[in-house]
């Protein structure tokens, strides 16, 4: 990847490539890591496997200790992704604050 | 000790004078809204001091407390203006696109005003700042507090 610090994420359409390599190894993983690692916290590098932690703030210590202020995957083994759901964003419902307090 | 706001606002009236809005009415308008500072994780600020590299500021707006949000987000501006990698990328709906894929960013978050301060290690980066926020405080936030909204006296309340 190599993208630097505070970098913009460079687009595809509407996917943002950050971390793509991660996020493909990972899927090529996935169900090898189901079996050895279920619900633990991967740390992946570029096509590397890294650690595999108990919990997320173990991983995130791994991930920075390693390689510091630079994008690296931390994502839980789980047989799906995560679902986000953000009403407010996902039908537009934001809007501007009133006048100033 | 928690952070309790009475929400005001003012109007102009058409010969320019000021009047003070109903605080119902203002919390009703703008939302449970409180003024918060980003920073960069607390791991990722030992990990920078320890070798010697700036850490940049944390920034600060206001951020709506919304329930309906799973997970918390932060203007993905403002991410980058923090000079945080991401550590992960998820799928979200959007208003304009079926689905779009964000930036997941460890962050910190502290109310101003009091001295709390919780972590916000998977902030997803999307923006805001058009709405007038740096951050949508979800769930993930909301499970370390105790929310009292108080419509009728245009209160809210936040305590751990």
């Amino acid at each position: 990847m190599g993208l630097g610090v505070g970098a913009v994420s460079a687009r595809k359409g509407m996917r943002n490539v950050m971390l793509e390599q991660e996020i493909k190894y990972f899927e090529t993983k996935r169900a090898e890591w189901l079996k050895i690692y279920p619900d633990k916290f991967v740390v992946v590098k570029g096509e590397t496997f890294i650690d595999a932690c108990d919990t997320f703030e173990q991983a995130l210590r791994v991930g920075i200790r390693r390689f510091g202020n630079q994008p690296v995957l931390i994502r839980q083994v789980t047989p799906s992704d995560e679902v986000v759901s953000i009403p407010a964003l996902t039908y537009g419902l934001l809007h501007a604050p009133a006048p100033a307090v | 000790m928690p952070l309790h706001l009475q929400y005001k606002g003012l109007a102009q009236r058409p010969d320019g004078s000021t009047t003070e809005l109903p605080a119902p009415f203002v919390l009703r308008t703008r939302g449970p809204a409180v003024e918060i500072a980003v920073a960069v994780s607390s791991e990722l600020e030992q990990s920078l001091s320890d070798a010697n590299q700036p850490v940049r500021a944390a920034i600060t707006g206001l951020a709506l407390i919304d329930t309906g949000a799973v997970a918390t987000c932060v203007d993905e501006t403002v991410a980058q203006q923090l000079g945080v990698a991401p550590i992960d990328v998820v799928r979200i709906s959007s208003a304009s696109h079926a689905q779009a894929d964000k930036s997941v960013y460890p962050v910190r978050l502290r109310l101003l005003g009091t001295t709390i301060e919780v972590a916000a290690s998977r902030a997803i980066g999307v923006p805001l700042q058009p709405q007038g926020f740096i951050a949508l405080l979800g769930r993930d936030f909301l499970e370390r507090f105790v929310l009292i909204y108080n419509g009728p006296a245009g209160e809210m309340t936040l305590g751990l």
